[in-house]
């Protein structure tokens, strides 16, 4: 199996003592959309953010494609243009005096100055379903929340990413904008073969758009697997109850242990 | 916007509040002062504690100590009187020196001034040497009984009764032995003296003194309670207001204009006190003498008086030394303004503008200078700034306050300057400043030393010795006179002006001021001799 | 509306004197050098505000003190005000040691008196415009440090920032993209450093940094006051009363524009 992205031992402690990630291992294959998911402040923002070097975990590291990554300090401009990040807020994401072709102007100049590949904004936009020429002189203020959310998704496409890690980045929008993200999403990874790791409490999502799914509880991963048995026979108590929270819906069975890895 | 306006006004309120508070309270500490005791409060600036070797060592410095620390001889408005010594007799050859002291005079800790204080004060300035005093020519101090001091030189020094018997501070022994290191030591024993004032308080932040008078003073009780001096933001409106008995520091027109007004009166005297150009002779061409005379050909120095200074000082004379003096000698070089001849000079000198960007070159180098001044004389630096630039000199003015510019002079950190000072008049020994150092033997404040190469002469350092053991006034006459034509050919310095002082004083409360001639010591210029608080007359 | 006004207004008033700062040899009765009229006349048609205690014709001198004045102020607010904002800058993107050494050195430039680094300048300084400039700079730019880094450290948390951190943009693309965030801060800071130098410029050329023969605002007011006669009659409406007005019109102009930047 192709591995892209790896978490081998990953702990975080804020302030020296309260444990936010504990131990928490994953593989992230090529090609795939996962979900991670969790009850509110149960460590997922804080997992992304180490994997895209925002945040400094306090032990254990972080493989891409093979290679260990290191602090955000330390990455290559090729690593970060690989594993890109969608904001939460699509609405602190954005410059709002910006127009759309000066947000997409910025990663286009920093691929081009260091001679990497990119996509034109004019291309990602209409991955992003925000075709028209006219759309790129609006101001960012004139946007609507999943139109903004479609900018900032079109903005990490024109780096050619391998990965694109997505916190939440539908939660502030409403059911129609969400799909309409989710449909992106899935045509990005038939399309253009890419991964998505997506932070989301959306069952609509969890049920169309992805094929695998983690669950983050109190900082550590109580189950992982694909999408049909995590949501129909989820093993672990915390999944079982998270799911009923969510849908009241019932199962049970084996837990399946490949995507995790060993606790040290 | 509101809010920020408010502060501002706010702030603005507090500040005036403040201003008045003080104003008010200034008005308020006057009124204790002068009903049962008579007290005489004057302007001065803060000068340190009034001991020895803690004070000022510019020459108001000495004058604050001079209330406190009496000297073998003094100065009135008449020139020498017996102080502390009643009578002196000297030898035939001018080297030995006996000095009878008076039998009455007391330590105001109650101990008698004897021959012992006298020997060991000379003797402690020997050994921790003074910027004011100094003894190379003393050869040895002697007590011949308890009032009876024989001092002999190695040589004649010609200004031996004014320069040194009445300049060395006669110190308590039984006090004074004991201190290893005298610019520390500033307790209440540092200040006892035996003169006619004693220091009841002195603050170190504000720069105030209370002196009290000495009731027991041998030369007569003073007529006075108290003396109180203090830095006033403005001498001129303390006075009017009833805050000060009498005002120094004050701008020379303000004083006319005081005397206009009839209330107060003023007193005009010799400032002994000037103001020159300085030339680090670090710097080649500065060394060429026809530079140095197209300079001040340059300069239009009465311009300088009437404009720059408003007339409140009289235009310097190229011998150095004072018009009023009476070793002045007129007949020297003069340099009447002249820029044609000035130019004229510098093209001989074969400084010539060779790249007409309008500043003479010398070897290649343009004729730009710093030009170092204190702040005061801003305006004569901007005159001067013309007056060369007509030349063909280019220099940058550079303004610093009075204890920075005297620091670089004294370093020769400095490349032109113009700046002032007093110890002006009185005994010639002052054109020491233009001898070399190994025949300074004379009492020569090292306050008006400059650093870096000084400009000599063989001739003049001659002279200036010859002179210094002449004691035939007549001889010694034509002597300084020689010496200041030296100085008006040579020009070692510009001498720009001389200032006059200036009192303005309340003469319903108190009378009795006068100019010391020649300066009190080594030429401090003032009407605060202490001699004033006796003689004067309280009314 | 009356705001508006008012920012109108102190654009007019801060545009029309750059404007007679640039153009006032054409409209300046006389060489304001030149010092050889008769000293201390009432104004006249001749001097339509007399003349000083040299012979200088006021207006003319006035009108000179628009261009030194002014270039003093604004040159020196603009070093100090752009040190001080690219040393918060750092702070924010560097961290770590870089950010403790910054704040300790702003620490010491705070706590040392200004009259102790003017002394120490003076020293070395020749005397000159330039140097009054970086004089007034040189102890200024720790003020706005101070307050721009506090911004900055905040700023930087931002998403929209975070997202060019990602894209490992260096400190310059950080500057730039934290602009709009710090503009508001920096203007007032720029403004109030015009204002302060204003006033400073003419304290400095008597600690023998600038040069006192420079015809400044200050330099007036200074021989103004010196001048013993000045509230005896009239001469302080016509010699000290016109270059205190600039100075505060300047001032409260600058202030009132800062106000609005501080307000978005
Ligand atoms: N910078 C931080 N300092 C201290 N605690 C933090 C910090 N960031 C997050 N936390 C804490 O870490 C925990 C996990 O937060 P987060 O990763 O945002 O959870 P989630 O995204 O799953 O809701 C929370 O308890 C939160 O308070
Ligand atoms: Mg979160």
């Amino acid at each position: 199996m192709n591995i892209l992205l790896e978490a081998v031992g990953l702990n975080k402690k804020f302030n020296g003592n309260t444990t936010v990630l504990n131990n928490v291992c994953l593989k992230i294959r090529r090609g795939g959309i996962a979900a991670l998911i969790g009850e509110s402040g149960g460590g997922k923002t804080t997992l992304c953010r180490v994997f895209t070097g925002l945040e400094k975990a306090s032990s254990g590291k972080v493989l891409f494609k093979g290679k260990e990554l290191g602090t955000l300090r330390g990455r290559s401009f090729d690593d970060c243009a690989s594993l890109q990040y969608i904001f939460q807020d699509p609405y602190a994401a954005l410059e709002e005096e910006s127009t759309v072709s000066s947000v997409l102007q910025e990663p286009v100049n920093m691929c081009s100055r260091r001679g990497r590949d990119y996509m034109p904004p004019q291309e990602a936009l209409t991955w992003a379903g925000l075709a028209g020429a006219a759309f790129l002189g609006r101001k960012i203020k004139t946007l609507s929340g999943g139109q903004r959310q479609r900018v900032s998704l079109a903005r990490s496409l024109i780096t050619r990413p391998d990965l694109i890690i997505a916190d939440e980045c539908t939660a502030m929008l409403d059911a129609q904008a969400a799909a309409e993200i989710g449909r992106i999403f899935k045509k990005l990874n038939q399309k253009l073969g890419l991964s998505f790791l997506i932070v989301t409490h959306d069952a609509q999502f969890l049920y169309q758009v992805v094929d695998y799914i983690y669950v983050l509880h109190e900082g550590a991963i109580v189950e992982a697997g694909p999408k049909d048995r995590v949501l129909n026979i989820p093993s672990a108590g915390y999944t079982r109850e998270y799911m009923e929270s969510m849908w009241e819906i019932e199962g049970g069975g084996l837990i399946e242990q490949d995507h995790l890895c060993q606790p040290q | 916007m509101k809010k920020r306006l408010l502060c501002f006004i706010a702030a603005l309120m507090i500040i005036t509040a403040a201003l008045s508070i003080a104003a008010c309270s200034n008005n308020k500490t006057q009124y204790t002062a002068g009903q049962a005791e008579k007290v005489l409060r004057i302007d001065e600036e803060n000068l340190g504690y009034p001991s020895v070797y803690t004070v000022s060592s510019r020459g108001r410095g000495y004058l604050l100590m001079s209330f406190i620390f009496d000297t073998l001889t003094w100065k009135d408005e008449n020139g020498i009187i017996p102080l502390l010594a009643e009578k002196w007799d000297v030898s035939s050859d001018q080297k030995v020196w006996t000095f009878h002291l008076v039998k009455n005079a007391k330590f105001t800790d109650g101990k008698p001034l004897t021959a012992a204080d006298v020997k060991f004060s000379f003797d402690y300035l020997k050994a921790h040497p003074h910027p004011w005093v100094y003894l190379n020519m003393i050869d040895e101090v002697k007590t011949l009984d308890d009032y009876t001091v024989e001092i002999a030189l190695k040589q004649v020094y010609a200004p031996f009764v004014t320069d040194v018997a009445g300049n060395v501070p006669i110190m308590p022994k039984h006090i004074w032995e004991s201190v290893k290191e005298p610019e520390k030591f500033n307790t209440p024993e540092a200040v006892i003296g035996s003169g006619p004032l004693k220091l009841a308080k002195y603050d170190k932040d504000g720069g105030t003194y209370i002196y009290e008078a000495n009731k027991d003073y041998f030369y007569g009780k003073p007529v006075i309670d108290k003396l109180i001096l203090s830095s006033n933001q403005n001498s001129l409106q303390a006075l009017e207001n009833g805050e000060l008995d009498a005002a120094l520091r004050l701008k020379y027109g303000e004083a006319i204009k005081l005397k206009e007004g009839g209330k107060f009166k003023v007193i005009e005297g010799p400032g002994l006190w000037v103001a020159r150009v300085y030339f680090n002779f670090d710097i080649p061409e500065f060394n060429q003498r026809e530079f140095r005379q197209a300079l001040y050909y340059a300069l239009n120095r009465q311009e300088i008086v009437d404009k720059a200074t408003r007339n409140s000082t009289i235009i310097g004379n190229p011998g150095h030394i004072h018009p009023d003096s009476e070793w002045y000698f007129k007949d020297v070089k003069q340099y009447e303004f002249d820029p044609e001849k000035a130019k004229q000079l510098l093209d001989d000198a074969g400084m010539k503008d060779t790249n007409a960007d309008g500043i003479r070159d010398y070897n290649g180098k343009a004729l730009e200078y710093e030009f170092l001044v204190t702040d005061d004389k801003v305006n004569e630096a901007e005159m001067t700034k013309n007056y060369l630039a007509a030349i063909g000199i280019k220099i940058n003015v550079k303004a610093m306050d009075q204890t920075n510019v005297d620091s670089l002079i004294k370093e020769g950190k400095f490349q032109l300057a113009l700046s002032g000072h007093g110890s002006f008049g009185g005994d010639p020994v002052l054109l020491a400043r233009f001898a070399s150092k190994n025949v300074t033997v004379g009492s020569t404040p090292t306050v008006t030393a400059q650093g870096g190469r000084n400009w000599s002469s063989a001739r003049f350092d001659q002279l200036f010795a010859e002179q210094l053991k002449q004691t035939d006034k007549a001889k010694r006459y034509e002597q300084v006179a020689e010496l200041q034509k030296i100085i008006a050919e040579e020009l070692p310095t510009l001498t720009l002006y001389y200032k006059k002082i200036i009192l303005a004083y309340n003469q319903n409360k108190f009378d009795g001021w006068f100019f010391t001639k020649d300066g009190v010591a080594i030429a401090v210029p003032t009407v605060e001799n202490k001699l004033v608080f006796v003689r004067g007359h309280w009314k | 509306m009356s705001k508006k006004i008012a920012n109108k207004a102190a654009w007019a008033i801060v545009i029309t004197m750059l404007s007679v700062g640039a153009f006032y040899p054409f409209i300046s009765p006389y060489n304001a050098a030149d010092f050889s009229f008769r000293p201390l006349m009432d104004p006249s048609t001749a001097h339509l505000l007399g003349t000083d205690e040299m012979g200088h014709d006021l207006l003319s001198m006035l009108l000179a003190g628009f261009r030194i004045t002014l270039t003093i102020a604004l040159a020196a607010a603009l070093i100090s005000t752009f040190i001080g904002t690219v040393l918060a800058v750092a702070c924010a993107y560097y961290k770590n040691w870089v950010d403790t050494v910054i704040v300790k050195l702003t620490e010491l430039f705070i706590i040392v008196p200004e009259i102790v680094v003017l002394l120490f300048f003076a020293v070395l300084a020749k005397p000159g415009v330039y140097n009054t400039i970086l004089a007034i700079a040189l102890f200024s730019w720790s003020k706005v440090a101070r307050i721009i880094r506090a911004k900055s450290i905040t700023a930087i948390e931002k998403e929209k920032i975070q997202y060019t951190l990602l894209l490992k943009g260096s400190i310059w693309h950080v500057l730039i993209k934290m602009w709009r965030e710090l503009y508001p801060a920096v203007a007032t800071m720029f403004i109030f450093q015009c204002s302060k130098a204003a006033v400073y410029e003419s304290t400095l050329a008597f600690f023998g940094i600038g040069d006192p023969l420079a015809i400044t605002w200050g330099r007036m007011i200074r021989t103004a006051l010196n001048y013993e006669g000045i509230f005896t009659g009239g001469a302080y409406l016509w010699y000290l009363l016109p270059p205190i007005a600039c100075v505060c019109i300047f001032v409260v102009a600058l202030s009132v524009l800062a106000y609005d930047f501080e307000r978005e």
